[in-house]
C-alpha cells in the first residue's frame, strides 16, 4: 500500500465521546484514523483503543461513514483484529463536500456489544474536482437577456422610435412652414 | 381631371362636416347604453379587484380565459389600419381613401383595449410599473407590452396626420363652434395651409409612417401569437400561430371595418362616399381572408387531427366532438364556409346586405375561435387533470367575467363613436385630390362631383 | 415553527435557568454527529463573551435547554434578498422519486402542506395515479416542481419574479409577482398555482425575503414547490422527503453526488441513478428537470388497488379558501 502524500496523514483528536450512563461495563474507545489510497481505492485504517487502558480492542464492528449535507453516507465496513486494526476501502469518486473538495469521513461504532457508541472524523481531500458554481449566465431562461437579444430588442425597438420622432419633427416642420402666426393669431 | 369646382368642393366639405358634433337619435340611445355597460364592467373590475382573481372562473388548469381570448381578439381587429392604410396603399388601392381614418380609429380603440386586457387580467396591477422597474426583455410579455405601446403610437400619430389638413378646413369653417374647440382646432392644424412645402412634408410624413406601422402592427399580433406559441402545452405549441393569428386578426378586423361602414353609410348619411365599391372590394377582401383562414384552420388541426399524437389527442377530440364541439364547428362553418360560399358569388357579394350578413357570421366566429384557442387547450395539458377540485376541470365564466367582457366589447364600441364625433369621418381633403387627380370611380365614391345629386344633405 | 430551525427561539423568556453551557453542549451534542447545530453552536465559543441573557433552545432529541445567548447568536445567519437570488452557495439540489416504492399515501402532501400553510385544495407536491397505456400497470407518481434546468418558466417572467438560481432552484418571489400566470402556462408540468384569493395567513413573522418564505401564499401571486430552501440553508431535507414513510423521495446535493431519504440512508446519487435505471419525466421537452424518477419496477404495493377509473371524479375533500363556481356566480 502506497501511503499518499497529499492526504493529511494527522490523526485527528477525538472530536466527542459519549457516555451512555447506564452502561457503564462497555468499555470507552477510542479510534485513530489515518488515511491512504492505492491506485483506485481510498484505504482507511484505524485503529480501536481503549481510553482507560490504552490497550487495543478487538472485534469492534465499525461503520465508515462520509458526512454529506442531509445525511452520513456508509462507505465502508469492518471488524477489528486483534491489534485493535481494520483496514478498509472505499472507491476514489467520493465528492467534496464544498469548493475545498473536502471530504469529512467518520468512523463509527454503533450498538456493540463490548464497546460504547463513539465516532471519529478524519477530513482528507477528494481527488474529483468539485462543480464549479457556475453563475446563471445571460439567457434567455436568466435574469439578464443575452447580449444579442438586448441589442436587436433596442436596435428594433430604437429604429421604430426614432423614426416616430422624425414624424413629429416633419410635423413641427409642417406648422415651421406656416405662413400664418398660429400663436400671435389669437 | 381638372380641379373641382370651388363651390362643388365646398360642399363635400360641407357635407362631410356635417357629421361633426352633430346629434344622431340612435346614438342618444346607444352611447349612454354602451357608456352603462362600460360603468357596470368598471364596477365589476373593482369587486376583482377587491376580492382577487377568485370571483372570476379561472382557475389554475384554466389559468387564462375569456380576458386573454379578448386580448387576442382586440389585438387582431386592430390590424385593419395596418391594412387599410399600409397594404392597400402598397396595392395601389385608391378605393381606400374613405376609408383610412374609419379604419385607424377601429385600430385606435382596439389597441387601447388590447393595452387594457393583460392589466384586468393580471394579480397584481398596482405592480404594473414593475415592467419598467424590474423588466426583463427575455419576456413575450415585456415584447408584447412595448409592441402595443408603440403600435398605439403609432396609430395616434396615423390618426393625426391626415387630420391635420382637415383640422385647417374646420379652422376655417366651422366659425361659429364654441371658443376652445376653434381653439384646439387651431392648435392641432400646426398652421396648415396647404402650401407646396406643408404638403410634401406631410406626404412624407405619412409614407414614412404607414411603413413603419405595418411590421410594427405584425410584431404587436405575432408576439401575441407567441404568448400561447412559446409555451410546451399540446396544441399550443406550434410555429403556426404567429401567421395563424395575424391572418385571423386581418380577417376579423376586415368583417368589422364592413360592418362599421354599414352602419355609417345610412347612419351617418355617408352613401356617396362609402359605396358598393367598397362594400365589394372589402368582401373581395374578406372572401380571400376568410379562404386563407380556413387554410390555415386545416393545417392547424387538420395536420395534428391525422397524427393523433398522445399529447394533442386530448385537446382535438374535445373541439371535434367533445365539449366544446359545438363551438368548434359553428367557427368553422358559420365562422368560414358559409361566409366563403356567399361570398363567391358576384351577385350577392354586390349586395350589401349580404356583405354585411357574412361579415357578422365571420365576426362572431373569429371571437369564439380565439376562446377555443386560448381555453380547451388549457384544459389538456400534458400531465392530466386528476381528483380535480369543484369548478377546476372545467371553465364556465362568471357573471363578473361576462360583465367585464361585454363592457370591454361595448367600450371598444363605445370609443369609436366618440373618435368620429369631433371630426369628420371621411379624409376630406384627400378625398377630394384623388377624386381631382383620378375621378370619382376610382376612389370609389358616387355622385360627389354633381351636386345637384345630393338631396336632403345637411350643410 | 416560525423560523423553522429545531431551535425554538424564546426571547422574552425571563426564568432563566442556570445550565451551564459545557452541560448544554454536552446534552445537544448527545447521540450525533452532523448536526448543523453543531457546528452552528460551537463556533465561536471563546471569542464571544457570555452576554448574560438566556434563550431557550430545543436540542434535536428534543430537550430543551436554556442558554446564554451569544451562544447561538451566529445561529441563524442574516440572508439577503441577493443570497436568495443566488441560491446556497456550493450546492445543486436534485431529487429522486422511487416510484417502485410510492403507495400513494400521500403523506408527502400532507407534510409538505403543514411545513408551508397551505390549505387542503393546494398541493404543492401532487401524487397522480398514472397509467401509460391500458395494459401495463397503473402506478403512484408524485410530481413536485421539477427545477429545471432548463425551465420553461422564467423564461417568460417579464419581471424576474420567478428565477433560477444557482443551486438549481426555480423560486418565486412573491413581492414581486404581478400575477400574469404566464409562468403557468408555460409550465408544461402544470405544477405552479395561482392564489385566487387572498390566503388564510399563519400567525408569525418571516425574516427571509420572500423567495425564501415558508408561506409563500400571496394574493394574486403564483406559488409552487421551493425545495424547502430554509430547510436546506440548516442541512435538513424538505418536508415532503421527512414526510414519506415508504422512503421514496431522496433529495440530496448533486455537487456531493449523495441523496438522502426519510430514514437517514444516505447513498451515492451517480450509483442511484445508475442501478435503478432514473428517467426524467418527459424528457423530450428539454426542461431538464433536477427530479429524477425511479422506474416501478418490482413495486411495493398492489398496482391493482389503483383505480384509474375514479381520477376523474371531483375532489369532495377540498375544504379551502377558495370560493366554489356556483357562490361566485350569485354575486
Amino acid at each position: 500500500m502506497q501511503v499518499n502524500k497529499h492526504y493529511i496523514l494527522t490523526l485527528l483528536s477525538f472530536l466527542l465521546t459519549m457516555t451512555v450512563a447506564a452502561q457503564d461495563e462497555k468499555i470507552n474507545g477510542n479510534i485513530a484514523l489515518q488515511m491512504g489510497s492505492n491506485d483506485s481505492m481510498h484505504v482507511v485504517t484505524a485503529t480501536v483503543t481503549n481510553i482507560a487502558t490504552l490497550q487495543p480492542v478487538k472485534n469492534v464492528e465499525l461503520t465508515f461513514y462520509v458526512q454529506r449535507t442531509f445525511g452520513l453516507m456508509k462507505v465502508a465496513e469492518g471488524t477489528t483484529d486483534t491489534t485493535g486494526n481494520i483496514s478498509a476501502e472505499f472507491p476514489l469518486d467520493i465528492q467534496g463536500s464544498d469548493s475545498t473538495r473536502k471530504i469529512t469521513l467518520i468512523a463509527k461504532v454503533e450498538d456493540n456489544d463490548v464497546m460504547s457508541d463513539t465516532a471519529f472524523q478524519i477530513v482528507i481531500k477528494s481527488r474529483l474536482a468539485f462543480p464549479a458554481g457556475k453563475p446563471i449566465p445571460r439567457s434567455i431562461a436568466g435574469a439578464h437577456a443575452p447580449w444579442w437579444l438586448a441589442i436587436t430588442f433596442t436596435v428594433v425597438v430604437g429604429v421604430v422610435w426614432i423614426l416616430f420622432v422624425y414624424v413629429l419633427y416633419l410635423v413641427y416642420r409642417i406648422r415651421k412652414a406656416s405662413m400664418i402666426k398660429i400663436i400671435s393669431k389669437q | 381631371m381638372e380641379k373641382l369646382n370651388p363651390e362643388i368642393k365646398n360642399q363635400i366639405e360641407n357635407e362631410l362636416l356635417g357629421t361633426v358634433g352633430r346629434r344622431y337619435r340612435q346614438e342618444a340611445f346607444w352611447v349612454p347604453f354602451l357608456a352603462l355597460i362600460c360603468i357596470g364592467g368598471t364596477v365589476a373590475w373593482i369587486i376583482q379587484l377587491r376580492k382577487g382573481l377568485g370571483v372570476t372562473a379561472m382557475r389554475d388548469y384554466v389559468s387564462w380565459g375569456l380576458y386573454i381570448s379578448l386580448l387576442f381578439f382586440f389585438v387582431g381587429v386592430s390590424l385593419i389600419g395596418a391594412l387599410v392604410s399600409c397594404v392597400l396603399r402598397m396595392s395601389g388601392a385608391k378605393w381606400r381613401y374613405p376609408l383610412i381614418r374609419i379604419a385607424e380609429a377601429v385600430t385606435l380603440s382596439a389597441i387601447f383595449f388590447a393595452g387594457f386586457m393583460p392589466v384586468l387580467d393580471m394579480g397584481r396591477p398596482e405592480r404594473l410599473y414593475f415592467l419598467i422597474t424590474h423588466g426583463r426583455i427575455q419576456s413575450p410579455i415585456l415584447w408584447d407590452v412595448v409592441a402595443i405601446a408603440t403600435y398605439f403610437i403609432g396609430s395616434v400619430i396615423y390618426f393625426y396626420l391626415p387630420l391635420i389638413p382637415d383640422l385647417a378646413i374646420m379652422r376655417d369653417k366651422l366659425t361659429d363652434a364654441p371658443k376652445w374647440r376653434k381653439k384646439m382646432w387651431r392648435w392641432l392644424a400646426m398652421g396648415w395651409e396647404d402650401n407646396l412645402l406643408q404638403r410634401r412634408l406631410l406626404k412624407k410624413a405619412m409614407l414614412i409612417l404607414s411603413i413603419v406601422i405595418l411590421p410594427v402592427a405584425i410584431s404587436v399580433h405575432t408576439i401575441s401569437a407567441w404568448l400561447i406559441a412559446f409555451t410546451l402545452r399540446p396544441g399550443w405549441n406550434s410555429t403556426i400561430m404567429g401567421p395563424y393569428f395575424v391572418f385571423g386578426a386581418l380577417m376579423a378586423g376586415t368583417a368589422i371595418m364592413i360592418l362599421i361602414i354599414a352602419k355609417l353609410r345610412h347612419g351617418y348619411r355617408l352613401e356617396h362616399y362609402l359605396t358598393p365599391k367598397h362594400f365589394n372590394n372589402l368582401a373581395k377582401i374578406l372572401l380571400a381572408l376568410t379562404a386563407f383562414y380556413l387554410y390555415l384552420n386545416i393545417n392547424k388541426y387538420g395536420v395534428p387531427a391525422f397524427k393523433m399524437a398522445k399529447e394533442e389527442k386530448g385537446v382535438l377530440e374535445d373541439l371535434f366532438y367533445g365539449k366544446n364541439a359545438f363551438l368548434f364547428w359553428f367557427t368553422q362553418v358559420v365562422g368560414l364556409v358559409i361566409p366563403i360560399i356567399i361570398l363567391s358569388f358576384k351577385k350577392i357579394r354586390q349586395s350589401i346586405k349580404w356583405v354585411v350578413a357574412a361579415s357578422v357570421m365571420v365576426l362572431l366566429g373569429a371571437l369564439i375561435n380565439r376562446y377555443l384557442i386560448v381555453v380547451p387547450n388549457m384544459l389538456h395539458p400534458f400531465v392530466p387533470i386528476q381528483h380535480a377540485q369543484h369548478g377546476y376541470a372545467t371553465y364556465n365564466p362568471t357573471l363578473i367575467e361576462w360583465t367585464i367582457t361585454a363592457s370591454s366589447l361595448a367600450g371598444f364600441v363605445l370609443l369609436i363613436i366618440l373618435l368620429f364625433k369631433p371630426f369628420p369621418v371621411i379624409t376630406m381633403w384627400e378625398v377630394i385630390e384623388e377624386v381631382e387627380k383620378r375621378g370619382e370611380k376610382e376612389i370609389g365614391v358616387e355622385n360627389i362631383v354633381n351636386f345637384q345629386n345630393i338631396p336632403g344633405h345637411a350643410s | 415553527m416560525a423560523c423553522g430551525n429545531n431551535c425554538s427561539c424564546n426571547k422574552d423568556n425571563s426564568n432563566s435557568q442556570d445550565n451551564s453551557r459545557r452541560d448544554f453542549l454536552v446534552k445537544g451534542l448527545m447521540g450525533g454527529i452532523g448536526a448543523a447545530f453543531l457546528s452552528g453552536c460551537s463556533s465561536n465559543d471563546k471569542t464571544k463573551p457570555a452576554s448574560g441573557e438566556k434563550i431557550n433552545v430545543l436540542t434535536h432529541d428534543g430537550k430543551l435547554v436554556t442558554v446564554d445567548k451569544s451562544h447561538v447568536a451566529d445561529f441563524k445567519p442574516h440572508i439577503s434578498e441577493e443570497d436568495v437570488r443566488k441560491g446556497i452557495p456550493g450546492k445543486k439540489f436534485v431529487m429522486v422519486i422511487d416510484l417502485a416504492k410510492c403507495d400513494g399515501c400521500g403523506k408527502c402532501t400532507k407534510a409538505c402542506n403543514k411545513m408551508h400553510y397551505l390549505p387542503k385544495n393546494k398541493e404543492w407536491i401532487e401524487v397522480l395515479e398514472m397509467q401509460d397505456s391500458p395494459e401495463v400497470a397503473p402506478y403512484y407518481f408524485p410530481k413536485p416542481c421539477y427545477h429545471c434546468d432548463n425551465p420553461p418558466c422564467t423564461k417568460v417572467c417579464p419581471v424576474d419574479a420567478t428565477f433560477k438560481r444557482e443551486d438549481g432552484i426555480v423560486a418565486i418571489d412573491n413581492e414581486r409577482c404581478i400575477g400574469c400566470r404566464f409562468c403557468m402556462a408555460a409550465c408544461p408540468y402544470s405544477v405552479r398555482l395561482f392564489n385566487w384569493s387572498e390566503p388564510v395567513k399563519p400567525n408569525f413573522l418571516e425574516e427571509t425575503p420572500a423567495a425564501e418564505n415558508v408561506f409563500q401564499s400571496k394574493k394574486g401571486c403564483v406559488e409552487k414547490c421551493d425545495f424547502c430552501p430554509h430547510m436546506a440553508r440548516e442541512g435538513k431535507l424538505p418536508a415532503c422527503v421527512t414526510g414519506c414513510p415508504m422512503n421514496a423521495i431522496w433529495f440530496g446535493d448533486a455537487n456531493e453526488d449523495a441523496v438522502t431519504r426519510y430514514d437517514g440512508t444516505t447513498t451515492k446519487l451517480s450509483q442511484l441513478l445508475e442501478d435503478g435505471g432514473a428517467y426524467r419525466f418527459m424528457e423530450e421537452l428539454g426542461t431538464e428537470p433536477r427530479v429524477y424518477y425511479l422506474p416501478p419496477t418490482n413495486r411495493t404495493y398492489d398496482a391493482k388497488e389503483i383505480d384509474m377509473s375514479r381520477v376523474n371524479e371531483v375532489r369532495t375533500d377540498s375544504t379551502g379558501i377558495i370560493q366554489t363556481d356556483s357562490s361566485n356566480s350569485k354575486k
